[in-house]
């Protein structure tokens, strides 16, 4: 590590840390106005997640002075872009799924996503998507009658 | 229930087939580096939903222990634990591979993955029900107690930090509390929408975070085939697969030994099959003949490894059938499969449902001899799967994921709930910390929640605190919690010295 890269360093506990216990106070606000004994559970739940949360961000206080300090090395995970474009593609899917139909949108999604993994080979898109859209709709519409969603398409 | 009930239970054709599916298939994901049985279990529930109860759990329980053991086939071949607990039988089973004798390691895994199943699913069909009496005199705030120790232990033994486990575990809780509350009636974190009133679903935490959390992880890395790799390790196998009785005497004593210790470490709460499988690798170096062959290419190795960490299936269960506590996080997923099916694990599952838990339980007994059958059949067979690549497995999972995860409930909502714990089950894996206690406490929740307003009831003018005090299971409970974090704490300080 350069020392410009520990004058820098944030541990990430106490990011999360610090986000996990203004989302626990939130809450806790709400559980303790609760009716009568309803309130006791969440209200002890919510409270052990500040608390732990607190302990998270303390941790995180410590580790990021340790690391500025020099006297240990620490490395932030590093978050890649694939698994968020792939949380998108995903939100999109099940948005289409629900307004045009899941055979549909399956079998476009399907192909999207191999090549978004870095399938190249048609000769294996196409009969896995065919294959996979075949197995469920025997598995679900055939076998287990499953009411599928109302969309446009089938 | 008797025997021949149970017998005939098992033996029905739609039993029989679906304990077939989950083996192949829970021995499928097993050998895939990156996918585990959990993933399977996660996936497969939603679809259990409409089958019979005994054919349903059994296919779940099969996959349990076929997964487990599926990890070694990878392990063994490619050096590339499928699964957390293969990683003990990675260095001696590869070592085997180069030597020329990986198919006499896959053998001895086979036999002894399967005597350690066979031999866990023994000891839980007598112990659990025994166990289950003594809970009989379990009230409110021993239950209350059970639960919170079991959050306790299965957090403080996540491998990222007691505060992280303890944190998730919470987290979970928290959730529990969205909906309805059963005593009151009150609406608890709904915002006027009708579909929390329930709480939220637990088959879409349960995909999201063990299965959609996967896809995530696995697109930072994961894009070509291992198909070259596992074509050159396939064309070193060669010779026997099935282990001769002279070598299988030679490794009885480290077999049994490491039984012995699956089983004992399954029953620990929170402690999986990783943890028994280098424990019984560790004894078995101490009281070997031939200690300097571990780590080089040791059969015996093979065996104790195998051997415990299937043993762990059925010692984990036992905990889990009799107080709800999971011995080992895929416990955990099991749980929401049977209170799914209206099993809720006690003393009533051993009496009021007997002619159920019976069958289910020697089903999955005998699942591990057909898993052996199938495993010597089929084991150079299934390592080819392998080398299908990522960038088909993981679209064709997410697509199967959210048809199952809606077929629940015919819930939009269900799926979003998926996706979204899918997300939060990535990043907390990326920031070490283990999404098992979440679901472990979105089931436990509504019993801690009930047992602790009963045991409020029933301490009338008592301060609640001096109530629970003076009851000796409660102070056991409460010792073996704080020992618990305690222990853990010391743990990791040790392990920052060295």
């Amino acid at each position: 590590m350069t020392n410009d890269q520990r004058g820098k360093f944030i541990s990430n506990d106490l990011i999360i840390g610090a986000f996990l216990a203004i989302v626990a106070v939130i809450f806790l606000a709400q559980a303790v106005n609760f009716r009568g004994i309803s309130r006791y559970f969440p209200t002890m739940a919510l409270s052990l997640f500040l608390i732990l949360s607190l302990c998270e961000f303390g941790m995180g206080i410590r580790k990021t002075l340790r690391v500025r300090r020099g006297l240990a090395d620490d490395v932030n995970p590093e978050l890649k872009a694939r698994p968020f474009t792939l949380f998108g593609l995903m939100c999109v899917y099940v948005f289409c799924i629900q307004h045009i139909g899941f055979f549909v949108t399956s079998a476009i999604y399907l192909p999207v996503a191999m090549l978004l993994y870095g399938q190249r080979d048609s000769k294996k898109i196409v009969p896995v998507t065919i294959g996979v859209l075949a197995f469920l709709y025997w598995m679900f519409v055939i076998q287990m009658k499953l009411h599928m969603p109302n969309a446009w398409l089938f | 229930m008797t025997i021949a009930n149970t017998i005939l239970a098992i033996f029905q054709i739609q039993v029989l087939l679906y304990t077939l599916l989950g083996i192949v298939l829970g021995m499928i994901l097993g050998a895939l580096p990156g996918f585990t049985g959990s993933m399977g279990i996660a996936l497969l529930i939603p679809i259990t939903y409409t089958m019979e109860p005994v054919a349903a759990l059994v296919m779940l329980m099969a996959i349990y222990t076929a997964g487990i053991y599926g990890g070694s086939i990878s392990a063994i071949l490619l050096h590339t634990p499928g699964a957390p607990s293969s990683a003990a039988t990675a260095d001696d089973g590869y070592a085997l591979t180069v030597q020329g004798r990986g198919l006499q390691a896959l053998g001895v895994s086979t036999v002894c993955s399967s005597i350690g199943g066979f031999m866990s699913g023994i000891a839980l069909i007598f112990i659990a029900p025994w166990l289950a009496k003594i809970c009989l005199i379990f009230g409110p705030a021993e239950k209350f107690m059970v639960a919170v120790f079991g959050l306790t232990i299965i957090g403080s033994l996540c491998s990222g930090g007691v505060v992280k486990g303890l944190l998730a575990g919470t987290l979970g809780l928290a959730i529990s509390c969205i909906g309805v509350d059963a005593q009151t009636g009150y609406p608890r974190f709904m915002y006027g929408n009708d579909y929390l009133a329930s709480g939220l679903a637990t088959i879409p935490v349960l995909i999201g975070l063990f299965s959609i959390s996967q896809i995530f992880l696995m697109s930072e890395t994961h894009t070509g085939s291992n198909k070259a790799i596992v074509d050159t390790a396939l064309s070193k196998l060669h010779g026997r697969l099935l282990p001769t009785a002279k070598e299988l005497g030679k490794l009885l004593i480290p077999t049994i030994r490491s039984t012995i210790i699956g089983i004992a470490v399954g029953i620990m709460p929170g402690a999986g099959g990783d943890i028994a499988s280098f424990l019984a690798v560790n004894v078995g170096k101490q009281s070997s003949k031939h200690p300097d062959e571990y780590g080089k290419g040791s059969m015996e190795a093979v065996a104790c490894s195998e051997t415990a960490n299937n043993a762990v299936s059925g010692g984990a269960m036992i905990p889990l059938l009799t107080l709800s506590i999971p011995g080992a996080p895929t416990a955990a997923l099991l749980l929401g499969g049977f209170t799914m099916h209206g099993l809720i694990p006690g003393s009533e599952l051993f009496t009021k449902h007997a002619d159920i838990i019976y069958p289910i339980l020697s089903g999955f007994t005998f699942s591990n001899v057909l898993m052996c059958v199938i495993g010597l059949l089929a084991a150079r067979y299934i390592a080819r799967v392998v080398s299908i690549p990522m960038s088909i497995l993981a679209p064709v999972i997410t697509v199967m994921a959210t048809l199952g995860c809606y077929s629940v409930n015919l819930s939009f909502l269900d799926v979003w709930a998926m996706v979204i714990f899918g997300l939060l089950g990535y990043l907390m894996v990326k920031h070490k910390m283990v999404t098992s206690p979440i679901v472990l406490a979105i089931i436990l929740g509504p019993i801690a929640e009930q047992s602790l307003l009963q045991s409020i009831t029933l301490s009338r003018s008592t301060f609640i605190l001096l109530y629970y005090l003076s009851r000796p299971i409660v102070l056991v409970m409460v010792a073996l919690s704080v020992f618990s974090i305690v222990w853990t704490v010391i743990r990791e300080k040790k392990v920052k010295k060295a």
